[in-house]
């Protein structure tokens, strides 16, 4: 579960370097451009993924009463 | 074993169970009960030799216990103090008693009649309200007054240290409080007591300083101060509340679906048992789920008194130690609950806690379509000057074919012209070749023809000028013997023989002289 927050939060600081990789060059090789966009749009799929609607699970515990208490 | 200690304890161990609200078990096991109708223990060494019997409950239901074997179980002992047939009869236990009173007055030892006292006293658990007053903590318990609100009447009062500890109350002078628990008379000192099971705040003054007192202890201590931050994305969330109720549907459904999963742990929220149920839930989730990205303790709002367990130190304590991340959410109005105080974040209602909770994925859902945008912004534009560079050649490449065009244009029109020349001067030359055969034609006709005259001339002149023809004029041609034309005498000699031609014919004649 860690790691899927970690790939969230990796996909989306990737993103943003792509991001701003496009305004920090003077030139755009057209290329490394293209190659740039097509990760760009894989990563925005995935993350869109994560974002959309699915129930959430609900379930509730049982707890050993006799285990747990003093 | 005898039947009837056994059934006698059980329905004791019951009724205590129900009163102390706390499982059977915790009383006595089924199998130590078993245990004591077989054995009959009649003193307390003889008790504690029982197994699942402890110091603990010794102390604490041994003179209950041996109450109960005494009467009806032993030959011996107190058991005819309250009756005279070992088997039941119809009639109450006073009427037993009023009989067995006509008849004879029985005589206690100081021993048996302090054991015969706190029997009866333990048969009842009672419930007293009053205000504290003189405290007292001992190692061995905790020793107060309880006062009449509106007399001098004073009940002195003992709680177990465990009692005390679980019931997370810190007892002052002033408190209102409600405790449950039986009357005891301590054997050595001849004292009378309240054996305290049960406590807990009564009125709202006492609710309110015990407040305060244990708001401000834990300030103190910096239990409020560390404020750890909740992770980017909850999706795992340990929940301690009620299962029924609004809270934890108003919870649900204030959560965005964003595929989250939910474990409940049921606690009592309110009442003596919710202190235990929302520490063991507390406890719980720290030992069998130590990953989850949050744990959530709510309640709806209520008064003081209701949210007793959510000001109670050991809930506080709990919550403190917890290793995952704490988020309370506890209705309220004035007075912040002690847990929201502790827990690494805190909001007034369980929705909120909800809202909070879709917040941590904020930064995915809001960013996501901005920075999509951003991206398809940026290449574009960058593209946009890559075309426009594209634009500029392409625009001078078509410029350069279209003066190749020109050019080709112009060498086509120049070659046409030419050819024209061309076929011109040859149309020409054909011309000329055509008049020169003719004149040659001509003169090669002229000349034929001249010739034609010139010929016929000759041929006059030649035959005019024939041998043949001066042959028959008369003249001859005079051969020697070597075929030579005789021109002059010299060519022949005497004897010679000659060939003469004639017009007609020829002869051949013999020389004679030669002159």
């Amino acid at each position: 579960m860690q790691k899927e927050k970690e790939k969230i939060s990796d996909s989306l600081s990737k993103l943003e370097k792509i991001v701003s990789w496009f305004s920090s060059q003077n030139e755009v090789d057209v290329e490394e451009g293209l190659e740039k966009v097509k990760e760009g749009a894989v990563l925005i799929k995935d993350l869109k993924e994560r974002l959309k609607n699915v129930e959430n699970e609900f379930q509730e515990i049982k707890k050993d009463l006799s285990g747990e208490e003093e | 074993m005898n039947g009837e200690v056994f059934r006698q304890l059980m329905a004791w161990r019951n009724e205590k169970a129900l009163h102390m609200r706390v499982e059977r078990f915790k009383i006595l096991q089924n199998k130590t009960i078993e245990m004591i109708a077989e054995e009959a223990p009649k003193t307390y060494d003889a008790l504690a030799d029982i197994k699942g019997i402890g110091k603990k409950k010794l102390a604490e239901f041994g003179n209950e216990i041996l109450g109960i074997v005494n009467r009806y179980g032993g030959e011996t002992g107190l058991q005819d103090l309250f009756s005279h047939q070992s088997s039941k009869t119809a009639l109450s236990k006073e009427q037993e008693e009023q009989d067995k009173d006509a008849e004879k007055e029985p005589v206690f030892t100081v021993s048996n009649f302090l054991n015969f006292l706190n029997t009866k006293f333990s048969e009842r658990t009672v419930c007293v309200q009053g205000e504290v007053s003189s405290v007292q903590v001992h190692p061995s318990g905790i020793y107060f007054s309880l006062k009449d609100k509106d007399d001098e009447s004073v009940l002195n009062c003992y709680i177990r240290p465990s009692v005390y500890e679980r019931c997370g109350v810190v007892l002052d002078e002033g408190m209102e409080i409600k405790m449950s628990g039986v009357p005891n008379v301590y054997k050595p000192k001849g004292r009378l007591s309240f054996l305290v099971y049960t406590l807990e705040l009564a009125g709202e003054g006492s609710l309110k300083k015990a407040y305060e007192l244990l708001k401000k202890k834990l300030e103190e201590e910096g239990l409020f101060a560390r404020k750890r931050s909740l992770p980017e994305f909850i999706h795992r969330i340990g929940i301690v509340t009620s299962r029924t109720g609004a809270v934890i549907d108003d919870f649900r459904r204030n959560l965005m679906p964003l595929g989250m999963e939910l474990y409940l742990c049921d606690a009592r929220v309110e009442g003596v048992r919710a202190v235990d149920d929302v520490l063991a839930g507390i406890k719980w989730f720290n030992a069998y789920m130590p990953d989850l990205d949050v744990l959530v303790v709510i309640r709806g709002g209520g008064s003081l008194e209701d949210m007793q367990a959510f000001n109670n130190e050991r809930v506080a304590r709990a919550l403190f130690a917890s290793a995952i991340p704490t988020f309370c959410g506890i209705g309220h109005d004035r007075d912040v609950p002690i847990v929201n105080l502790v827990a690494d974040r805190a909001a007034s209602t369980p929705s909120i806690v909800a809202m909070a909770m879709n917040a941590s994925w904020d930064r995915l859902r809001e960013n996501l379509p901005t920075l999509r945008q951003d991206l398809l912004y940026s290449f574009e534009s960058a593209m946009s000057g890559v075309r426009t560079n594209v634009d500029t050649l392409l625009e001078k490449l078509l410029g350069y074919i279209a003066q190749l065009f020109l050019r080709f244009r112009h060498l086509a029109h120049q070659l046409s012209r030419a050819l024209d020349e061309i076929g011109a001067r040859i149309e020409s030359i054909r011309k000329q070749s055509n008049d020169m055969m003719a004149s040659v034609l001509q003169s090669m006709s002229r000349v034929v023809r001249d010739m034609g005259t010139m010929l016929h001339a000759r041929e006059t002149y030649l035959e005019g000028v024939s041998p043949e023809r001066n042959l028959k004029l008369g003249y001859s041609i005079i051969k020697n013997e070597k075929g030579k034309v005789v021109r002059s005498s010299s060519d022949v000699k005497i004897g010679e023989r000659v060939t003469t031609k004639l017009g007609e014919g020829e002869l051949v004649a013999k020389v004679e002289e030669v002159n």
